[in-house]
């Protein structure tokens, strides 16, 4: 695909090369293949519709804008309590048990735990580590596609890993921090 | 080996002679630091706290080993449904006024 960036419109050029960084935003919050593809499409549209009263500035930060409202809008209308205060659902859900997992290959310890744990985490603050730090977002990026400030990225992020790095403690994975 | 003795042997202040950070300090910007988020003033005398204490650098290694284990778990997403995207993307860029798919 050599298109001459001149002859481009504002559409291909700000919105398509961020194409896959939505999918991956997406797959983080549906956990769904098929949704996160229909989320992007969504987003897509969304997009194209609002292309005109877009600044050119940061595509990546208005795109996930769009993501997480067109998100947000299926949520409604698909799962009504969704919409509660992530910070309150994790207090009042406490330690989220998620279902056990028996791999049959659980030969990379510290890596299969991670994923257990991880999976143990509540939604909020698995989704900023699965941003942050399996997608490879910034903290900004992050708090774009969650619709929260950054300091709060962080603090989940923070606090998310804390509570990884203590089950690692746990399982004996990691070095006792000699407390 | 030698981060490791070195971390055995307290040392107060920097040899720069710098306020050095305490652990609490460190315990509270740790993971800015390690996001590379942390100013540059930050990150210096937190690589130094880090030198000298067994305790804080036992527990960063720990997060960067956590951080490194969740970031190989970072896959492209399946090739099919960006192919389809893309497409889509470039039907709609094509298109003025009309939506791919609805007509």
């Amino acid at each position: 695909m050599n298109v001459d960036a001149s002859r481009q419109t504002p559409f291909e050029q700000h919105v398509l090369p961020e194409i896959e960084v939505l999918l991956r935003v997406a797959r983080a919050l549906t956990r769904n293949d098929a949704d996160a593809e229909d989320l992007v499409q969504d987003t897509l549209i969304r997009a194209h519709n609002g292309i005109e009263h877009f600044d050119g500035r940061h595509p990546r930060a208005w795109l996930l804008t769009i993501l997480r409202n067109a998100n947000i809008n299926r949520n409604r209308r698909r799962r009504p309590e969704l919409l509660r205060d992530p910070d309150l659902t994790f207090d009042r859900m406490g330690r989220a048990a998620g279902p056990e997992q028996t791999d049959a290959f659980v030969d990379l310890e510290l890596d299969a735990e991670l994923v257990r744990a991880l999976d143990r985490l509540a939604e909020p603050f698995r989704l900023v580590i699965d941003l942050v730090d399996i997608q490879g977002l910034s903290y900004a990026e992050a708090a774009q596609a969650l619709g929260i400030p950054p300091g709060t990225v962080m603090s989940r992020l923070h606090r998310a890993r804390g509570r990884l790095r203590r089950r690692l403690d746990q399982t004996g994975l990691a070095p006792r921090s000699g407390k | 080996m030698m981060t490791f003795l070195r971390r055995l042997i307290p040392r107060p202040r920097n040899a720069q002679g710098e306020r050095a950070l305490d652990c609490v300090a460190v315990g509270k910007t740790l993971q800015r630091y390690l996001d590379g988020a942390a100013t540059a003033e930050t990150a210096a005398l937190i690589e130094a706290h880090l030198e000298d204490c067994l305790r804080c650098g036992l527990e960063a290694d720990t997060y960067r080993r956590i951080k490194a284990a969740l970031a190989s778990h970072r896959v492209p997403p399946p090739s099919d449904s960006l192919e389809r995207l893309r497409d889509f993307g470039l039907e709609l860029a094509r298109s003025h006024g009309t939506k791919p798919g609805s007509g």
